[in-house]
């Protein structure tokens, strides 16, 4: 096999990858504890897809702590635009 | 203005006019702070850094990525990205001009590595250690506007350590084409590989090369493309590459016919 034919074989491969990929995170979710949720003592959850979680990582919207990952607004309310604190 | 520069000041201006729906989701493959509250996408190395933080693989960031590195390589740098741009800018003010060693490149995959990856896995996405906490184009779209709108009161340590890279990159960039993207660039560190199977190339005509030299005194990022010419390899699959097209259009065999 030439070296134009191996470099396209591999851009097909990647390209066959990056959908598979990108497939996983579109169905994918993740489960979210809510903010105040150990306050009651009682662990709230709502599971939110691969889509917002990355929404939420360009706020700091979602933190892991102990292993799990919670929320840091209320995701009752609508929000607005927020900017990340890094 | 030649085609890449008005390309990339459309970029510049797409990628930054949001009016308000939210397409964060996405991860647009160039260096644009998404805390930037005019961007339209996510920045791939903030997800990371956050994603590396929550132990969660981001399927989604990493898939957007891969697909469009492997339909465009680093075409996504040459033409797209606001932050090479800006650094293409920069280069234009004369100065003397200098060079990079060429083991200088091997430092953006280390920054990937420990500030993108080892650093917030560790630490929490919150580190101090973390790429965000110094990229300079989040201190371009975000800290210093901010700084400059409190007036520069009571500015913490952090921001200026950030403010201060900035400075430091910008600087070298008016020396030194395109250095950051070179060294530094996490984002390039994960597109230079994806040059090698891209589907967007530049095709230098590689058979009939003269040695003239002409495409390597325009080459951006000191690609010695006749060198690769030699070789017989083509010099668009270079690592560094960023799909300029500028030796395509000095080269005198080909005189700028087309694209790939």
């Amino acid at each position: 096999m030439n070296r134009a034919r191996l470099e396209k074989a591999a851009g097909w491969t990647a390209l066959a990858a990056a959908l598979v990929l990108v497939g996983i995170g579109w169905f994918r979710s993740h489960k979210v504890y809510a903010a105040d949720s150990e306050e009651y003592g009682i662990l709230v959850f709502e599971r939110i897809t691969d889509r917002q979680l990355v929404e939420d990582a360009t706020f700091s919207g979602v933190l892991r702590r102990e292993g799990r990952l919670f929320s840091t607004y209320d995701r009752s309310q609508v929000r607005g635009k927020q900017a990340c604190p890094t | 203005m030649n085609a890449r520069q008005i390309t990339q000041t459309l970029s510049l201006l797409l990628l930054n006019s949001s009016w308000g729906p939210e397409l964060k989701w996405f991860c647009a493959p160039v260096l644009n702070c998404h805390s930037c509250s005019l961007a339209w996408f996510a920045c791939p190395i903030g997800v990371f850094v956050h994603y590396a933080g929550y132990r969660v693989f981001p399927f989604l960031a990493a898939g957007a990525v891969l697909l469009l590195g492997v339909l465009l390589g680093r075409l996504l740098c040459g033409w797209i990205c606001p932050f090479g741009f800006l650094q293409d800018i920069l280069h234009k003010i004369p100065s003397p001009k200098f060079g990079l060693p060429r083991w200088t490149r091997g430092i953006k995959y280390a920054v990937l590595l420990g500030m993108v990856i080892a650093a917030p896995f560790f630490l929490g996405e919150q580190t101090l250690y973390s790429f965000c906490r110094v990229c300079p184009a989040s201190a371009v779209q975000v800290t210093a506007p901010n700084a400059v709108r409190a007036g520069f009161a009571g500015l913490e340590t952090l921001t200026l350590v950030k403010l201060g890279v900035l400075v430091a990159v910008l600087a070298l960039a008016v020396f030194c084409c395109r250095s950051f993207c070179r060294v530094f660039c996490p984002l390039g560190a994960l597109l230079a590989p994806l040059n090698f199977l891209s589907f967007w190339t530049v095709k230098v005509p590689t058979a009939d090369c003269k040695q003239c030299g002409k495409c390597d005194a325009l080459c951006p990022v000191e690609g010695k493309p006749s060198l690769r010419a030699a070789e017989g390899v083509d010099p668009g699959r270079a690592g560094e590459c960023i799909a300029c097209h500028e030796c395509r259009s000095a080269c005198p065999r080909d005189g700028g016919k087309g694209d790939s």
